[in-house]
């Protein structure tokens, strides 16, 4: 999971998903689990992570970085589908987490962050979306710190196997990041307050469709007939 | 256990539903009392994003750390939970976890939180610091452990019916045995070797953490719920 190179795909990549009304998607992805989870049929759940795998290659969005965040939540749904000892239910229970995890990375690695997060917090309290603003803001900040000690410490000790020794030094590197981060906290409120946090500050978003979401209309419309006929 | 971020399609609705609206209700809880300590804000936002770090910190074993109980002692249990309800938001938005069980696997997660940061504040706090943080993350480790095994429990009995359903018999009357302690058997003879690792990982990072930052910064502890 890096978060960097998605946050980057993000904002960067020029694709027609990305244009597409951040409400759009979120609401088509919301339809693809509706669909998903009320589904028994494997052929419809195939049929389904096909749908967005073509959704993806017609983005031209990296395979290498999409299909290991749909892999992971496939095995996790491994566990339940190999205690349940039956291959139909099994498979359905698998195809079922990795197509929802596609979804939902194929939304994340289209739509810029804070417009994501504006639309996803809006049904809670508006101290929910400043947290949440921060702790993502507060992520890149240390993962890039974090970046560093971790370079320093291989540098240091070399390439190593599992070791009592490494996970003291691990845990100090937790530590080290926690201390860094507790540091910060208080400069980042001392500075979000002079830019009116807990005055006011609002957390904007756009709610408007586009032309462009059109075609996840029309993918909504052909999701669902499959539903309904598979 | 916080390692196993349970999948959408895995969990009958009225579980993922239910587990929904009790994270709500302790998320909006926390979130109401921080608008009271807005200098808080800052302290839940970097130390969810710490812990969405730490899962990126090699350890050389197949499991990672989250942090949870830590966060729960530091922060306090709520602002604690807020903290791991935030990071398990975020990662469930790219797939790691899903979107429909976040309510259930931020409470999985958050109990650590919750169950460590009340038990810490229980036991007198940074008096007796390593010993009090060791008991307060080993049960908050167990507690989390045992929700899961619950919650597996009552997903195993709803993948049955759904074996029922699709093979169109009874397979308890098939079979004659019970299948739901089937699963739960099943379950627990995969997961039982890596909830072994990653307790002793957590416990000991847990300690090693808080005893370093304890030597940097003394008496960082002292602080108690309202850090």
């Amino acid at each position: 999971m890096n978060l960097a190179t998605l946050d980057n795909l993000a904002v960067n990549h020029r694709c027609w998903l990305q244009r597409c009304s951040t409400l759009a998607k979120v609401l088509f992805a919301a339809a693809v689990l509706t669909f998903l989870l009320t589904t028994m049929s494997l052929p419809f759940i195939a049929g389904l992570a096909a749908l967005l795998l073509v959704i993806a290659l017609s983005n031209r969005l990296p395979l290498a970085v999409l299909l290991p965040l749909a892999l992971i939540p496939m095995i996790f749904a491994g566990i339940f589908a190999f205690s349940i000892r039956d291959w139909a239910v099994g498979l359905t229970v698998i195809g079922r987490a990795g197509t929802a995890a596609l979804i939902a990375a194929e939304v994340f690695m289209t739509t810029v962050p804070v417009h994501l997060l504006g639309v996803i917090s809006a049904p809670m309290p508006e101290i929910f979306g400043e947290l949440i603003y921060f702790t993502y803001r507060s992520l890149f900040l240390l993962a890039g710190s974090l970046d560093n000690t971790l370079k320093a410490v291989r540098l240091r000790r070399g390439k190593e196997k599992f070791s009592f020794a490494r996970v003291r030094a691990t845990a100090q590197v937790y530590g080290m990041t926690l201390v860094r981060a507790w540091d910060m906290a208080g400069r980042q409120y001392d500075l979000l307050r002079l830019r009116g946090l807990g005055q006011g500050l609002k957390i904007s978003r756009d709610w408007h469709l586009r032309s462009s979401d059109l075609i996840l209309l029309a993918a909504i419309l052909l999701i669902g007939m499959g539903w309904y006929f598979v | 256990m916080s390692h196993l971020h349970i999948s959408d399609g895995v969990l009958p609705w009225w579980l993922w539903v239910g587990g929904y609206v009790a994270t709500l209700a302790i998320v909006l809880l926390a979130l109401g009392r921080l608008r009271g300590q807005r200098r808080l804000l800052p302290a839940v936002a970097v130390m969810a994003a710490v812990a969405l770090v730490a899962m990126n910190i090699p350890l050389g074993l197949p499991v990672h750390i989250n942090l949870a109980a830590l966060a729960g002692i530091i922060l306090g249990p709520l602002n604690g939970f807020l903290a791991i309800f935030i990071v398990n938001l975020l990662t469930s938005l790219i797939g790691h976890g899903g979107v429909t069980v976040l309510g259930i696997n931020s409470l999985l997660v958050g109990s650590e939180a919750l169950v460590a940061g009340l038990l810490f504040k229980g036991l007198g706090g940074a008096k007796r610091l390593l010993p009090n943080i060791a008991l307060s993350v080993l049960v908050a480790l167990l507690v989390s452990t045992l929700l899961v095994v619950s919650t597996a429990g009552l997903a195993g009995r709803e993948l049955e019916d759904w074996v029922a359903h699709v093979h169109g018999h009874d397979p308890l009357v098939e079979t004659g045995h019970d299948h739901e302690s089937g699963f739960l058997k099943t379950f627990v003879t995969i997961i039982a070797p890596l909830v072994a690792v990653w307790m002793a990982a957590e416990l000991a990072v847990s300690l090693l953490v808080a005893g370093y930052v304890n030597k940097v910064k003394g008496g960082w502890f002292d602080r108690g719920d309202s850090v």
